[in-house]
């Protein structure tokens, strides 16, 4: 894989080489040199200032002229190798460091998810381009059959499959790694195959996936399959911790086959790999110390894409013809979230057990201040100025990343909550709140008043905050910000119960963040709002009305019906208003638009260019713009330069100590040589 | 050597002190089991698991007495993040960042004193005021800044130095072509730091030359007729060298801990780097080792210095 493509050699040839430079440098040093080899003839190899005065001269060309040649030799050898940039590189910059030795069981940060998108296929489906649904084209599964009660999925394995090793890939493979996800001690994507009951292998290229309760989420799960003759041998309690690496085995188009992450991670193709051939030689995977860093090479033409950009260039980059930015809604939102937990008739299966003292609960659990304040709220403006246009004015728990699930509630009259603080006021008064002019609303010798907790680290969120202080004091209710550290806030959040130590009691009245589902569905973000949930934080608590529905939902195998239920619990989490959603936050990454071509993003028009499956790197066609060479042309003749000043002024230097003469105690403005005289020169 | 010996006890009495505060001042800033409250892949029992491998489940002075045992074995844990030992990340980063600090301090150190002997013999003259102010204007801007303005200027604009990195990314170098390309991404940050360290040996140099040419046996070897550069060499110079051998000496320590900033600006893979990377993903037993390994490095340069400077000045072994 060393030899220089055709037309990186053509480009090579074209341009002025540093090593042409520098050796026709060396030459004329080389030059320079006969005209002193009596000189040198006579002593080559004296040591330091064995010669006399009368030498110091011919010392000083001498130096120079070694000098001049180890930098030149350096210089011309590095040269060479200084063209070697190639055009079919892709390079990617990153800058939040490998996690967990890229191990699936253990890693989750982007970078290791990008390996895994590249070097492994996900069983049973690869995600397809257009709106991350199952690809039923280029996926390790060529057919399945589901049986009538949706529990047992049989599915066919494409054949003559092999590993990035040259073995062969069959059932016992997709066996193991299910086997695998479900059993080991600890795996983060045992979510995927919380619902699996067995998988055998039928034959090798068929295996039968029996399920404990129907789950919607089978054929769009991210499980990577891995290679039973890599893997097998660990132990299960162990194997978060095993080093796959390097290469890592995998059925996906590339592999990593050198490991730096400390530097350059590179991937080259699979030689194995049973898909569409791409063009993209070796991917390069280049690790910064900061974001900025990545915007100033990639517009140097050092990169060609960044894998998680900041909001804040979008704007500087639409003015770049040879940049796109890609503002990508994340998957899920910020908001406002309410302290919920009743200070009394806890539902028993609510993980709280009561409020802490001093929460205002008579404020936060009125639907009326919270319905109120959602109206209260112009999204468009936090989008606009906090946001600098990139999100998405959110009232849904399902962000528009979901294409396949998303709907907007914009136009809906009762919970399509727009900028109308006359609405807001409405509510206030039908609930019962009376409101003076100007001042805060009052029910029941109650003011309309309470605390929201914002993180010290997430300048947005607190700059979002303050606007909404100013709208909420528009409609009469005073909102007080408390700006914390997100472990304080987490810590009020979960305050261990007095009562029931497995329970909690929540000590805060309302707090503002912001986080994410996962990518293939949504189901996470309604896990969130159920009774008792393992992650709710607001403990909101609608067993009866809401419960059933996303639960329903996740083993509706029927999809459009799936999306139904989802959205009628979210129409029901909207009208109670656990949550007041502010925004979808925007991802960014960025590519360059002339280097590579057929950017594709997943889930179309709005989502990731690539990084979400290894489709979209495999349809790239390389562009007009070749990669650019680094900088160093230059630094040889700057290390020339800069070894001529030092020697030179070395031998001034030494020389003029040679000259100066004793110092007398001089008038203002006389030098000690003006003073002494030439005469004394050679004293 | 009694004096020596007070000494080495301090010393270790104070990196004692460091291996307590080390583990519960990373306590304070954070509880790491926290962050693990929001993937929406993990499970419940998997986010359990993690949290107990992890040891965030025991109670403080039960994972307090683990890490005691763990470091004084002189077992490091492993880090979160990466899950390799966190010795092996500080030793795989040291090198490259004593390439880029070390250097940086002793040529700040060579040039800067010598710039402050200029500035001292050349007092109250337009040289004198250029190098002292200039250095320490360079001295008072933040490195990050002055290596922005750099890197404009002479990576950008004008192309002479690579923008960042260790090496030119996805190249094969033979062993000479990788240290000629080391030696061209490691040029700028160098010339950074150093510009930026010039004007503490500026000054202090400027200064103790500035009082040692008032003395009298400067005067005498003056008045014997020596050449200026003899009265400097042989008779100033030294004697106003020992606070600039005691600066240079306690800067060594500080080597290891590498530049934070400049590391992050020009990518550069060394301590610092780990320290933002290990900050950015609460990586606990990383942060207590980077701590726990500078304030160790600081500590011996310390007691180097002092050590040093009673072998150097004999007022020391008096007092």
């Amino acid at each position: 894989m060393t030899h220089l493509v055709p037309e990186a050699q053509h480009r090579a040839s074209q341009q002025p080489r540093i090593g042409d430079v520098a050796r026709v440098a060396a030459r004329r040093a080389a030059r320079f040199d006969t005209d002193t080899h009596v000189r040198r003839v006579r002593g080559t190899i004296l040591p330091l200032g064995t010669w006399g005065v009368a030498s110091t001269r011919g010392r000083r060309v001498g130096s120079i002229v070694t000098v001049l040649i180890v930098l030149a030799s350096l210089g011309s050898i590095a040269a060479d190798e200084q063209d070697a940039g190639r055009s079919k590189d892709w390079r990617l910059g990153y800058d939040q460091a490998f996690d967990a030795k890229i191990n699936v069981f253990k890693a989750q940060v982007a970078a290791s998810y990008f390996v895994f998108t590249e070097v492994y296929d996900t069983f049973p489906y690869n995600w397809r381009l257009s709106d991350a649904g199952p690809d039923l084209e280029n996926s390790l599964v060529t057919a399945r059959e589901i049986s009538e009660d949706g529990l047992v999925y049989t599915f066919y394995l494409r054949e003559g499959v092999r590993w990035s090793d040259g073995e062969a890939f069959n059932a016992d493979d997709v066996v193991f790694t299910y086997n695998a996800y479900r059993d080991a001690k600890q795996n983060v994507l045992a979510g995927y195959v919380s619902n699996m009951d067995s998988i055998e292998k039928v034959d090798d290229y068929t295996v039968v996936y029996t399920l404990k309760r129907p789950d919607a989420r089978v054929l769009t799960a991210y499980t990577p399959v891995l290679p039973e003759h890599v893997w097998g041998d660990q132990a299960l309690d162990e194997i978060q911790n095993f080093s796959p690496c390097c290469p890592i085995v995998g059925t996906g188009p590339f592999t990593i086959t050198e490991y730096d992450p400390k530097g350059t991670t590179i991937l080259e193709p699979n030689p194995y790999f049973w898909g569409p051939e791409g063009q993209i030689e070796r991917i390069l995977m280049i690790k910064y110390g900061d974001k900025e860093a990545q915007l100033r090479d990639i517009k140097l033409n050092q990169l060609d894409a960044i894998m998680i950009g900041d909001t804040k260039w979008v704007a500087g980059i639409e003015d770049d013809p040879s940049l796109q930015a890609w503002s990508i809604p994340s998957p899920g939102f910020s908001s406002i979230a309410f302290n919920l937990c009743p200070p009394e008739n806890v539902n028993p299966d609510n993980s709280c057990t009561g409020p802490a003292e001093g929460v205002n609960w008579q404020v936060v659990q009125d639907l009326a201040i919270r319905q109120a304040l959602a109206w209260a709220i112009d999204r468009q403006d936090l989008v606009d100025t906090v946001f600098s246009g990139q999100a998405t004015p959110g009232n849904g728990l399902i962000s528009p990343f979901y294409k396949r699930y998303y709907t907007s509630y914009a136009e809906d009259p009762e919970i399509g909550y727009r900028y109308d603080p006359d609405r807001a006021r409405q509510i206030l008064a039908e609930g019962g709140w009376a409101c003076p002019s100007d001042g805060v609303c009052t029910k029941d010798g109650i003011p309309a008043q309470f605390e929201l907790l914002v993180r010290s680290e997430v300048q947005q969120e607190q700059n979002a905050a303050k606007r909404i202080v100013a709208w909420a004091a528009d409609v009469g209710i005073q909102i007080d910000l408390s700006i914390v550290t997100t472990d304080a806030m987490i810590g009020l959040n979960y305050e261990q119960s007095p009562e029931d130590k497995n329970k909690y009691q929540p000590n805060f009245d309302a707090f503002l963040w912001g986080w994410a589902g996962d990518l293939p569905s949504p189901d996470f973000n309604f896990e969130v709002t159920l009774c008792g949930g393992y992650w709710s934080d607001t403990f909101y608590c609608n067993p009866e009305e809401y419960d059933p529905l996303p639960k329903a939902a996740l083993r509706e195998l029927d999809f459009e019906r799936r999306v139904e239920l989802m959205h009628e619990a979210e129409r029901i989490v909207l009208r109670d208003s656990p949550y007041l959603i502010l925004v979808h936050n925007a991802q960014i990454q960025v590519t360059r638009t002339d280097t590579w071509t057929g950017y594709a993003p997943q889930p179309e028009p709005n989502g990731f260019p690539f990084s979400a499956s290894w489709l979209q790197l495999q349809i790239l066609e390389p562009g007009e713009a070749a990669s650019t060479d680094y900088a160093g042309a230059a630094f040889s003749i700057v290390g020339l330069l800069a070894g001529i000043v030092i020697v030179v002024a070395a031998s001034r230097w030494r020389r003029r100590r040679e000259e100066s003469g004793p110092l007398e105690l001089a008038p203002e403005g006389a030098s000690a040589r003006e003073l002494v005289g030439a005469g004394d020169r050679r004293a | 050597m009694r004096h020596v010996l007070i000494k080495i006890g301090i010393a270790l009495g104070t990196l004692g002190f460091v291996l307590v505060f080390n583990f519960f001042l990373f306590r304070v800033a954070g509880d790491p089991a926290k962050d693990l409250l929001r993937n929406p892949r993990i499970t419940p029992e998997a986010r359990e698991a993690l949290i107990e491998e992890r040891g965030l489940n025991e109670g403080l002075v039960t994972q307090f007495r683990i890490y005691l045992v763990n470091t004084l074995s002189g077992e490091l844990e492993t880090s979160y993040s990466t899950n390799r030992p966190v010795l092996t990340e500080i030793t795989e980063a040291l090198p490259n960042t004593i390439l880029l600090v070390g250097t940086a301090t002793l040529l700040s150190a060579f040039i800067g004193s010598w710039l402050g002997v200029v500035a001292a013999s050349r007092r109250g003259r337009a040289s004198d005021t250029g190098i002292t102010q200039g250095s320490l204007i360079l001295y008072s801007m933040p490195e990050f800044w002055l290596g922005m303005i750099l890197i404009w200027l002479l990576a950008v604009t004008l192309g002479l130095f690579p923008t960042g990195l260790k090496v030119n990314p996805g190249q094969e170098f033979s062993s000479v072509g990788y240290v000629w390309n080391v030696i061209q991404h490691a040029a700028l940050p160098i010339l950074t730091l150093t510009l930026g360290l010039l004007g503490q040996y500026v000054v202090i140099m400027r200064s103790a030359l500035a009082d040692v040419l008032n003395e009298d046996f400067v005067t005498t070897a003056r008045a014997i007729g020596l050449p200026n550069y003899r009265v400097l060499r042989d008779h100033a110079v030294r004697n106003a060298l020992l606070p600039v051998v005691t600066l240079v000496s306690l800067n060594l320590g500080f080597v290891v801990s590498g530049a934070i900033t400049i590391e992050a600006l020009f990518s550069w893979p060394g301590i610092g780097q780990l320290t933002v990377d290990a900050i950015n993903t609460k990586d606990l037993p990383m942060l207590q080792g980077i701590f726990l390994f500078t304030s160790a490095a600081v500590i011996i340069a310390n007691l180097f210095a002092d050590i040093l400077l009673t072998y150097l000045d004999p007022r020391v072994r008096v007092s």
